[in-house]
């Protein structure tokens, strides 16, 4: 009798779970990748605010960091942590320029882990991460958002990451949310604030 | 020919180490009797999350990111380090006598890199030193624990709060830790050098922010 109240529980909960988020049809889904396609294909440079939220099974608080993004198409990018500590990121031209607290260095953009890190940022500004070879992508959507569902193909990117979502408000081309699970189950949630697209950025914002 | 090869890089190897490991000699202090039985490290003793900014230095590579210390008993505590993007790098339980692995990121398994690791954070969550000799300079009062051929140098300020410990073994030094605190136990930063490596690790704590 338990038994059955849990499963009808479970089933109910994961009713309401799928309600919220249901699946797009295929032509649903190849609307609003066009959509999303085209629209950042109009994309100059973008900024925004950000938080990044991370959840671990063992902590009994998630860890905030705060910062901002800077992007300039075709090939820069700046992530800037400003809270609670400096630490920027900028990916120009294939070098990677980092400045940790005042520490500052370069390396040139071969690591493998920030190459994904670089391409799945810019690809996601202007679309081409749809594409992405080396993840299956579906679609899903809600009252507010269209969702893009990514998840690695290969058993190799898997120890790295499990799947990333990216949230698309709905009438809007840009990521609003970005949620990323590891393989251990552990999350990172980014949320970008007062996006600003084709607004002029200066050139020393890309340099540390 | 091989074998004449690895035998002289064992030497040098050898006489590199010989070399830079300098006899631990405590200077300026003079011995004190002392009550003190035990002495405790309590800068990761509480039950909360200890979160700090972390930044290491192994040899010319350059590690930036965050870590991430929890108590889960009175023996154990867990130990992980994200990325400052939050994915992780490292994720272990570390008491005095066990290691358990549960997260390495596939770049980072690397055995010398895990060892010096573990035997890091098993020196910086230990937390009990018995007292073998007392010892007293102007700024500190300073405890001499042994252990076997291990001996660790703690250095207290005259209001109590840990401001150093040296590690050493055989007699050489191993590892200084040195501390920030206000709290006994919480440190705001603390620095872990080692001295016969180019190994440096710097955390600041980003705990209380909020």
């Amino acid at each position: 009798m338990i038994k059955n109240i849990a499963f009808g529980a479970f089933l109910l909960v994961s009713g309401f779970f799928f309600a919220q988020n249901t699946a797009m049809s295929g032509a649903e889904a190849k609307a609003f990748v066009s959509k999303v396609s085209s629209e950042t294909k109009e994309i100059k440079t973008l900024q925004s605010d950000f938080t990044q939220t991370k959840k671990m099974d063992f902590l009994d608080k998630s860890i905030v960091t705060y910062g901002k993004m800077l992007l300039q198409t075709p090939n820069m990018l700046s992530w800037k942590y400003t809270k609670p500590y400096q630490y920027s990121i900028v990916f120009k031209s294939n070098k990677i320029f980092i400045n940790d607290q005042g520490k500052k260095s370069s390396v040139d953009a071969k690591s493998k882990t920030f190459e994904k890190i670089n391409k799945l940022i810019v690809g996601s500004s202007n679309g081409t991460m749809f594409n992405d070879p080396e993840f299956t992508v579906t679609y899903f959507k809600n009252g507010n958002y269209n969702v893009a569902k990514f998840i690695p193909k290969t058993s190799q990117l898997l120890k790295y990451i499990k799947q990333i979502e990216l949230y698309f408000p709905k009438n809007q081309s840009t990521v609003s949310q970005v949620n990323m699970t590891e393989a251990s189950g552990d999350t990172t949630n980014i949320v970008f604030k007062n996006t600003k697209v084709n607004a002029s950025i200066p050139a020393s914002e890309f340099t540390l | 020919m091989l074998q004449f090869l690895r035998q002289s890089l064992l030497y040098s190897l050898i006489l590199i180490l010989a070399v830079s490991c300098k006899t631990y000699k405590l200077t300026e202090a003079k011995p004190v009797s002392s009550s003190e039985k035990m002495v405790e490290n309590l800068y990761f003793s509480s039950g909360e999350d200890y979160v700090y900014k972390c930044q290491m230095d192994i040899y010319k590579n350059h590690v930036s990111g965050i870590l991430i210390i929890k108590k889960l008993n009175e023996t154990t505590h867990r130990v992980a380090l994200t990325s400052d993007f939050g994915n992780k790098l490292i994720d272990f339980e570390a008491s005095e006598n066990n290691f358990k692995l549960n997260y390495v990121l596939p770049d980072l398994d690397k055995k010398i890199v895990i060892n010096f690791l573990k035997n890091d954070f098993q020196q910086l969550l230990k937390k009990q030193y018995p007292v073998s000799e007392s010892f007293e300079n102007e700024n500190a009062k300073i405890y001499l624990s042994k252990i076997e051929n291990k001996s660790y140098y703690l250095f207290f300020s005259k209001n109590n709060l840990l401001k150093q410990i040296i590690y050493t073994k055989n007699n050489k030094e191993k590892i200084d830790f040195t501390f920030d605190a206000k709290k006994h136990i919480f440190a705001d930063s603390l620095n872990l050098q080692h001295k016969d490596f180019k190994i440096n690790i710097k955390l600041v704590q980003i705990t209380e922010t909020e």
